[in-house]
């Protein structure tokens, strides 16, 4: 029995040993990425510097063009929106990036990720690497109370990501530009198939988070919400509850969910709830203009928006 | 607990360390092994009420029926005999009937009386499924019908014959024991037995890998295909393959790892699982494939319906009959009595032609492996359908969508052949015995050690960790 033990304690020496060393492989590996979602998500965490973030699900993602952005905001623009993804991975990420700067402007695209339950954990793979940081750890401590034990092990901090981080180190994707995902097409079916989401059910805690969001940096920063088109959908009053919270701190939302400029034109759109590079770029030409007049409005009436 | 869950990690240690104290403590009264077997007893039931903790009711309620029973059956003679044995076999298996079908009973007797124009307002049942009851219920059953038939005496003691049925590392998906076989075991003296332990954290080990490598993250690629009325034939075909895989790695991976755990307790269980893709026929498959419930219900319904021993066409009956209750104990829906039905059907067949008898080897050998392995796979789009249209929807896809065009990220792609060569691989050593790739059994510690280390790299860095159930738990 003694014997037994002592191998078993001796193996795990060793593997303990070996997950730290693996570990910092990966994240050197993690942090030396060429190109593809992992020197994205580095350059998000540790290098961004841009005057306007642009924060949301994949509709961020695909839907706002920066360059457009910058052309009529005169500012910086990097577009950090995330896949499968609310407020649970923006309100962290952008804690994390405040550590180093304060970006000027926040646009932040609304979506059901930001108010629905959902498994959230998947949305946590971004931020595995940054776990350390308390604004991570604190909020996904709350889901799963074991995740402080789980990521002590680096492999299991670089599960499955791994093979990207490497993946990324070697060859070099287009996939990105300041950002935004730039590989959309145009949807081929215009009786494609349209989810109703009547029956979702509002998660309380991330309306907390959204609310908590709002209220730290609306001084700090200007937060402009955008709710992009969709092909077809009606369920925009499903936005309700996050876009009562906006007007409870009197910020802005731009909602087009349902503008008919986008939503009857098949043409504009890859999938029912994300543009393609055609509709991306009239989608973001014309929230740009509008949240630069908005802007230029406040400006010279300040009160009126109060 | 489940073995793949967070809370195992450091609930074993303390189950291990509680057990083998006990054991140290007592290793001067080695005489009576009554305190150690309490201790198993407690920690397997204090295991049960923590996974669920009204049901431990039901444990108790169908080991202490059987038990009683048991002694009634073997104290009995001619006629009450039999009738102690009903008895106790229709009261055993009642709560089993009552969670597991008692709404699909519902749903379909509503729909006949329905055709006849008849409304029948019986409630339904919205209780959930005991975990393992399936398996504990037909250990308990399997006991008494033994004690019937006198290949064992009816257990006097109550306490062994307790940890018999709950015994923890089996009870949730199996394998299913006979008493001539776990019993012994538990009136025998034990001691920490090194070699069998250090054999049982390696099957622990090698059923983790298949289970959170393997199942779960076949399992999360193949969910994440939600509409599969959309997929093309191809995209069919592969996921259809890719869940004949996940259901081996899940189903297989508990067993080795309840085998695991058995033996670092000091206890051998059967080995459920013998490379079953492996096999050259679906006769051959059910003595690889979940071997306990096989042995069950040869020994339980086969053969008492006469097995072979009798004509052609009734030997086919009692295999149709056989296959037909191991479709309906796998689960309270038509799809999977459909399923056990084909493999019944199928068995049949292969008896007619003498398949079953011709063990080929070379490239003949490997052709009905191949083709064995496209049936078994086609079989088990009915085990996964929510209903028989859907399944004949998948299957009439793969054999008319000629469009192979796969739809798979390539890191999925990555994982997926990644786990596949290593359990494939590893199959391929066992079964054609390659002593010199046996690497969990080399004889250089440097090797084994290497294996064990690069099995538990490939767990943190590959697994699938949201503790999914294993598939066999919901029977």
């Amino acid at each position: 029995m003694k014997k037994f033990i002592l191998k078993i304690i001796l193996f795990f020496f060793i593997l303990i040993i070996t997950d730290f060393l693996i570990g910092k492989g990966l994240n050197l590996a993690y942090h030396h990425a060429i190109s593809g979602n992992t020197a994205r998500y580095d350059y998000i965490y540790s290098k961004t510097k841009e005057d306007i973030l642009v924060l949301g699900s994949s509709r961020a993602l695909d839907n706002f063009v920066p360059d457009t952005i910058e052309k009529y905001m005169n500012m910086s623009c990097y577009n950090c929106g995330e896949s499968a993804s609310g407020i649970m991975l923006c309100y962290p990420r952008l804690n994390i990036i405040k550590e180093r700067y304060t970006p000027k402007i926040i646009i932040y695209d609304l979506y059901y990720e930001d108010l629905i339950q959902s498994l959230e954990l998947r949305s946590l793979k971004t931020l595995k690497p940054y776990y350390n940081d308390k604004n991570v750890s604190e909020m996904y401590e709350r889901i799963d109370p074991t995740l402080r034990l789980k990521m002590l092990s680096s492999l299991y901090k670089y599960n499955s990501e791994f093979i990207d981080y490497i993946a990324d180190n070697i060859h070099h994707t287009n996939y990105f530009k300041k950002g935004q995902y730039v590989l959309g097409h145009t949807v081929s079916d215009r009786n494609v198939n349209v989810q109703s989401m009547e029956s979702i059910k509002v998660d309380s805690v991330k309306l907390y988070y959204f609310e908590k969001l709002i209220k730290e940096n609306k001084d700090k920063m200007s937060i402009y919400f955008t709710v992009s088109p969709s092909y077809k959908n009606k369920d925009g009053k499903l936005f309700k509850p996050i876009i009562t919270i906006c007007h409870k701190y009197n910020m802005p939302v731009f909602n087009h969910y349902s503008d008919t400029t986008f939503s009857s034109h098949y043409e504009y759109f890859m999938d029912p709830y994300h543009l393609n590079m055609t509709g991306a770029a009239k989608f973001t030409q014309t929230i740009a203009k509008e949240i630069a007049d908005y802007r230029a409005s406040v400006a010279s009436y300040p009160y009126k928006h109060k | 607990m489940l073995f793949n869950s967070f809370d195992f990690i450091w609930l074993f240690p303390m189950v291990f360390a509680f057990y083998y104290g006990i054991v140290f403590l007592v290793r001067h009264k080695r005489r009576d092994r009554k305190i150690e077997n309490i201790a198993l007893l407690c920690l397997s039931y204090l295991l049960y009420i923590k996974l669920n903790p009204i049901y431990v009711f039901l444990l108790l309620g169908i080991t202490w029926i059987t038990y009683y029973f048991g002694i009634l059956v073997e104290e009995s003679t001619n006629y009450r005999k039999r009738y102690f044995l009903t008895a106790g076999i229709c009261l055993g298996i009642l709560p089993l009937i009552i969670f597991k079908y008692y709404n699909f009973l519902h749903d379909n007797l509503c729909s006949l009386f329905e055709c006849c124009g008849i409304k029948i307002g019986l409630p339904g049942l919205n209780w959930a499924l005991p975990i393992g009851i399936s398996f504990f219920t037909f250990q308990a059953i399997g006991y008494l019908v033994d004690v019937y038939y006198q290949k064992i005496k009816a257990e006097r003691n109550l306490l062994d014959y307790m940890l018999f049925v709950s015994f923890f590392p089996q009870i949730a998906s199996g394998p299913i024991s006979k008493a001539k076989d776990l019993l012994p075991q538990i009136k025998k003296q034990r001691s920490f037995d090194y070699p069998k332990a250090v054999e049982g954290l390696k099957w622990l080990l090698w059923g983790m890998f298949m289970k959170v490598v393997l199942a779960d993250r076949l399992g999360s690629y193949i969910t994440s295909f939600a509409d599969i009325a959309s997929l093309n034939g191809g995209m069919t075909l592969t996921l259809s393959i890719l869940y004949s895989f996940q259901i081996y790695g899940d189903f297989a991976g508990y067993s080795f790892m309840a085998m695991g755990i058995g033996k670092v307790m000091g206890f051998d269980l059967i080995n459920n699982f013998q490379r079953p893709y492996f096999s050259q026929s679906i006769t051959e498959f059910w003595h690889r494939w979940h071997i306990s419930l096989s042995l069950w219900l040869k020994d339980y319904i086969y053969i008492p319906l006469g097995g072979s021993r009798c004509s052609k066409v009734r030997s086919y009956f009692n295999i149709f009959v056989t296959f037909l209750v191991s479709g309906v104990w796998h689960g309270a829906s038509w799809t999977f009595i459909f399923w056990g039905v084909l493999h019944g059907v199928f068995q049949i067949a292969e008896k007619i032609i003498g398949l079953n008898k011709i063990i080929s080897s070379g490239i003949v050998r490997l052709s009905r492996t191949v083709i064995n392995f496209f049936i078994l796979t086609l079989l088990w789009i009915f085990f996964r359908s929510a209903n028989i249209h859907d399944a004949w929807l998948q299957i009439s896809k793969i054999f008319n969508d000629h469009n192979y065009s796969l739809n798979l990220p390539w890191q999925s792609l990555f994982f997926i052949i990644l786990s596949l060569s290593v359990v494939i691989g590893k199959d391929i050593v066992d079964e054609f015995q390659l002593k010199k790739l046996q690497f969990f059994s080399s004889k250089s510690t440097l090797v084994r050690w290497s294996i064990y280390l690069i099995c538990m790299i490939l767990i943190l860095l590959a697994g699938v960790f949201d503790s999914t159930q294993f598939i066999y738990v919901n029977f």
